[in-house]
């Protein structure tokens, strides 16, 4: 782990999001008590449209605390007063004087961001299991419910878009059963977009704007709508600019574990912006920066030589040690299933559109060109976003208990193998940490393809 | 003819159990291993039994329970293993609230109402056979120690192993690839026994169970299980004295209730 | 045997509509497919209400991972190793992709492509708002126009009309069999029968109810009522007589083969006045209380059917009623919302025993002690 945060303390950026993203507790307590604003909980990449309806979306499990060390709360309030890039600057001196103790806590930084999350949903897993869902369903599903039963009652309403999943829908359903209390607003997604579909889901869209106004009690004009788009549009051209421009380049800003382990950050933190748009925008236009101004100097790694391997779905569940062993192995991990997914599209905000209808043809085409479906257009979906990338092989994680994006692997596989003519894999997921032995051996005998 | 005694009988997967009760007393227990002639086994227990206690066939009312319960065609009657247990906890301890029991082929949370004393939900695994006896059978097995030692060599390590898997066969893999990275056999014996326990005290939180818990079942003479069963559960746990016992003992308990009014 | 002979008069049945030149549309999903549309349009619908065995289980691994839907796995069984009672599947046209369930869409959509049966495409929305309702009926009217181009003939309105009332009279008539006091297995079988035949069956169905009316049965004081929920029993699956075996008796199926196809019907004040049969279609589908692929309110519609029910029959007959919840493993809609419905009716003092099996013959042992020891609580 150390060599991944020698690496992630050159950008201040992603210190700011791991530290929102683990203290979000404290953020949301304040916004819901003393802001008295709205919480809503999303999942998936659909808090555009609380956002826009003046709410806080949050991605449940961060309304929970976690077991951070105190010198990551000391960063935070350090920063505030000197300013992150400061902090950060500072670290990373220090550690270059090889000071012991200072050294060990930048080490521990990266470990307290991505075990603590991963800990924490395992927590979340079994507490699923233990509250009503079965062990059947797939690792997402299980930890989303144990987030809800810990601490779904904290939030205002539950924004719940369907999707192709029959079993995350289900699931949708079953959150009114888990807490009473959140208002549930729903967004049905027509399936295809046939005759006037678009008019109907833009009718789903306004209804449940209106069901937020009443929930704020605040009138939403189309003009509020259309800012938070230019945000979330700006955090989408940030976020697809650092996927094709510099993970898919030639030259890294950092070694690609650590590369790999920021593009976890971006995807689970994406859901919900960390429940602040402007902030995480900011964020996010920063690391891109901050990547960018790396790879001006000459700073990072080049890593022509290492196979691109593409690694997806990772939203459901996935083993989050891949990148590392991966690395380790000669190769690079390409994390992209938002954009995969479509969901990175950008929303147009032109004043004499209806912005109602523009969120509707986001999703619509969401569903039509991204998770699509059926299992041909999502396959095509993975096609597309491997030879956007120029992958040079594709591991696919069969989540246990998935039966929506897991069981299209027998044709994509076929397809990989018949149009793109790269190696593929699946490697079968239950739990965090479960197998990662077995993990460790089949990527050695699928990294052994590329030598 | 006035009976005089009441058997009851549990054909485990792995153990047969015979027990016999007459006015409300324990008067006499077998245990044999069971294979796979679960009849002749039960002729042969019930035989020896009536014959050591003076009894002819008539005098006697035999319930069968357990796993192979309707194999043996000399029973009078047959009951289920969760309500024999339920009934058999009660024996040791009237005021039970809770079974987890433990097998060799699977396992099982009851409820009992505490004021009829039947039982009001119950849960069992489904056919994997982690969380029970077979899986704690294959790890000893894979670990080399013999079962009996087992439970007694997990609680030599202050820590466990982390066993994740929960397949029987991930997990023999898995203790063989923490082997290879140097974990001494008791954390991985730690580890393994508090797999099993958070399965089962998963699968017993998911229909309310509560103090007063019973455990029983031939995993209960397994201390370590027992230790951690009551660190996931947040409670102490009781076992009655034949914890092995409790079905056939319920059995006949059931066979005793029918039978005298 | 029972079984054996339903399937052989099956292969004999669709025999005959093939070689009279009807064409066969085979699908999975079960309460949204518009049966009325492809009979007007001299289709036969065929359900796929197969049950499954190990070795068809195991034949679907090729195609999906062992963590998909029990039954789904089956279907796909069966089209990979066609067992001879089976062999009708090769008179099957085309195949209706539809998104009913997530296994669905996965399963016939691979065996329209691996199996190479045409693929029709029928979607259905989650929610049924007005929104919904409309989009409900986009997806009629491309599925009549897809079937007019195949056949190249027009389905008039008076044909749909004339197909709406057939099936409506038809489940009119099913509805009253699962009302019949007889033992549950021979309730099922004849379940079965009518929805694979269809508004065919019809006389047989009226011949029938009137036998056991005038034949009432003595043989259910001693066993256990129980009332069925959950995964519906399919053909060629033995559980109602585990639970028969076990002491209980299955008195109403409240499942797909059962009274949630039965009791769509559309009322006749509708028909009279609607226009354009579609709307009819559309009405269904609004209606449908049963639909377990639509959210939000499917559970408390559920525990509602099942608490009046139960109200009603243990008021009546004065005796107790079990609930049992058939959980196939793997399956989304019931398995997800299954202990919330258990929690809900164990609230108002109903026991429930939710069921979970694949079709796994090794597993019987221990279904029937699950049984066996619900039946007991019961005592």
């Amino acid at each position: 782990m150390s060599l991944i945060a020698d690496e992630i303390i050159q950008f201040s950026s992603v210190l700011r999001m791991a530290y929102n993203l683990l203290t979000g507790r404290n953020y949301l307590k304040r916004k819901k008590f003393r802001e008295k604003e709205k919480l809503v909980a999303v999942t998936l990449p659909f808090s555009d449209l609380a956002f826009a309806a003046g709410t806080i979306p949050v991605f449940p499990i961060r309304m929970h605390q976690f077991e951070i060390s105190q010198y990551l709360t000391y960063l935070g309030s350090a920063s505030s007063i000197f300013g992150w890039n400061t902090v950060s600057n500072f670290l990373g001196f220090i550690r270059n004087l090889g000071i012991n103790e200072i050294s060990k806590i930048v080490d521990d930084i990266i470990e307290d961001v991505i075990d603590v999350i991963n800990k924490k949903y395992n927590e979340m897993y079994d507490i699923g299991i233990e509250n009503g869902i079965s062990s059947d369903f797939c690792y997402g599903l299980k930890s989303l419910v144990g987030m809800h039963v810990t601490k779904g009652s904290n939030v205002d309403a539950c924004l719940n878009v369907t999707i192709r999943c029959s079993a995350y829908n289900k699931y949708l359903e079953s959150l009114k059963a888990i807490n009473k209390g959140p208002k549930q607003i729903w967004v049905d997604i027509p399936p295809r977009n046939i005759g006037n579909a678009i008019e109907l889901l833009t009718n789903n869209v306004s209804n449940a704007i209106k069901e937020f106004e009443n929930l704020t009690g605040k009138t939403i004009t189309d003009n509020q709508i259309r800012d938070h788009f230019k945000i979330g549009n700006q955090v989408k051209r940030a976020y697809k600019n650092i996927i094709y421009e510099i993970s898919a380049s030639d030259f890294y800003p950092c070694n690609p574990a650590t590369f790999s382990e920021i593009m976890a950050l971006l995807s689970i933190s994406f859901q919900d912006y960390n429940s602040n748009a402007p902030r995480y925008r900011d964020n996010i236009m920063a690391l891109e920066r901050e990547m960018r101004e790396r790879i001006r100097k000459g700073i990072g790694m080049d890593v022509a030589d290492r196979p691109r391997i593409f690694v997806t779905p990772m939203f459901g569940g996935w083993e989050p040690k891949s990148h590392e062993i991966i690395y380790e192995l000669g190769g690079r991990a390409l994390y992209a299933d938002w954009e995969l997914l479509r969901m990175l599209e950008e929303i147009p905000t032109s004043s004499h559109s209806n912005p109602a209808e523009e969120y509707a043809r986001f999703l619509m085409n969401a569903t039509e060109t991204g998770i699509g479906c059926d299992n041909d257009k999502l396959t095509d979906s993975y096609l597309r976003m491997a030879r956007d990338l120029n992958a040079d092989g594709l591991i696919f994680f069969q989540l246990f208990g998935c039966h929506s994006i897991s069981n299209c692997y027998t044709m994509l596989r076929e397809k990989v193998r018949r149009e793109l003519e790269i190696p593929t894999t699946a490697i079968t997921f239950n739990k965090i940490g479960e197998n990662v032995e077995q993990v460790k051996t089949r990527l050695g005998a699928f990294m052994e393809m590329f030598r | 003819m006035k009976l005089k005694a009441f058997i009851g009988i549990d054909i485990g997967s792995l153990a047969t159990k015979i027990v016999l009760i007459s006015e409300g007393r324990l008067i006499d227990h077998r245990t044999e291993r069971s294979t796979y002639d679960f009849k002749r086994i039960g002729h042969n227990l019930f035989d020896d039994l009536l014959k050591k206690n003076d009894l002819n066939r008539e005098e006697v009312f035999l319930m069968s329970t357990g796993y192979g319960r309707n194999t043996i065609d000399i029973a009078d009657d047959r009951v289920t293993e969760i309500t024999a247990h339920a009934k058999g906890t009660q024996f040791f301890f009237p005021d039970v609230h809770s079974v987890i029991d433990i097998g060799g082929q699977d396992s099982k949370a009851i409820v009992i109402s505490k004021k009829t004393g039947n039982v009001v939900d119950f849960q069992m695994n489904d056919k994997c056979a982690a969380g029970t006896g077979r899986f704690l059978e294959v790890m000893a097995h894979a670990l080399e120690v013999p079962i009996d030692q087992f439970g007694d060599l997990a609680l030599k390590s202050n820590k466990s192993a982390s066993i994740s898997s929960t397949c029987t066969v991930f997990a023999e893999s898995e203790v063989i690839s923490l082997f290879a990275r140097g974990a001494s056999k008791e954390e991985i014996a730690s580890g393994i026994h508090r797999s099993i326990a958070r399965r089962v005290a998963g699968m017993a939180k998911r229909i309310g169970v509560g103090p007063k818990l019973v455990f029983c079942g031939g995993v209960a003479k397994n201390p370590a299980v027992k230790k951690y069963l009551e660190e996931e559960l947040g409670y102490e746990i009781e076992t009655p004295e034949f914890p092995q016992l409790t079905g056939a003992i319920g059995a006949a308990l059931i066979a005793q209730e029918n039978n005298t009014n | 045997m029972d079984d054996l002979s339903l399937l052989s008069d099956l292969s004999l049945f669709l025999k005959e509509k093939k070689a009279n030149g009807v064409k066969i549309v085979a699908y999975l999903a079960h309460d949204n497919i518009p049966e009325e549309l492809l009979d007007a349009a001299g289709f036969f619908p065929l359900r796929m209400m197969f049950g499954g065995n190990d070795d068809l289980m195991d034949a679907s691994h090729n195609f999906l991972p062992p963590s998909t839907c029990a039954f789904a796995q089956s279907c796909i069984g069966l089209y990979s190793t066609k067992p001879n009672i089976f062999s009708f599947l090769d008179l099957v046209d085309f195949f209706i992709v539809s998104n009913h369930c997530v296994s669905d869409i996965c399963v016939s959509e691979i065996i329209s492509k691996h199996f190479n049966i045409p693929r029709l495409d029928f979607y259905v929305p989650y929610t049924k708002n007005n929104s919904s309702l409309k989009y409900f009926k986009l997806e009629l009217l491309e599925l009549k126009k897809r079937l007019e181009a195949i056949t190249g003939t027009e389905i008039t309105n008076e044909k749909l009309f004339e197909s709406i009332n057939k099936y409506n009279e038809f489940k009119r008539v099913l509805l009253k069999v699962n009302e019949l006091e007889i033992l549950g297995s021979e309730k099922l079988k004849v379940l079965q029968r009518a929805m694979l035949y269809g508004p065919e069956f019809q006389p047989d169905l009226e011949k029938f109810i009137q036998y056991v009316r005038e034949n009432p049965s003595s043989l259910l004081e001693t066993s256990k009522d129980i009332l069925f929920t959950g995964c519906s029993i399919f053909v060629n699956d033995n559980l109602v007589d585990l639970i028969e075996e076990g002491g209980g008796n299955i008195i109403f199926f409240d499942t797909w083969i059962g009274s949630h196809y039965s009791s769509q019907i559309i009322n006749d004040s509708s028909i009279q006045t609607e226009k354009d049969p579609l709307d009819l279609l559309v009405l269904k589908f609004k209606d449908n209380i049963y639909g377990d692929h639509t959210v939000p309110n499917f559970l408390e519609q559920k525990v509602a059917l099942i608490e009046n029910y139960y109200q009603k029959y243990t008021k009546t007959k004065g005796r107790k009623l079990g609930v049992i919840n058939h959980i196939i493993k793997f399956c989304d809609h019931i398995s997800l919302l299954s202990s919330f419905l258990k929690e809900r009716l164990q609230e108002k003092g109903i026991s429930v025993l939710n069921l979970e099996r694949d079709y796994s013959r090794a597993n019987s042992g221990q279904l029937l002690t699950r049984i066996e020891a619900y039946l007991e609580m019961m005592e």
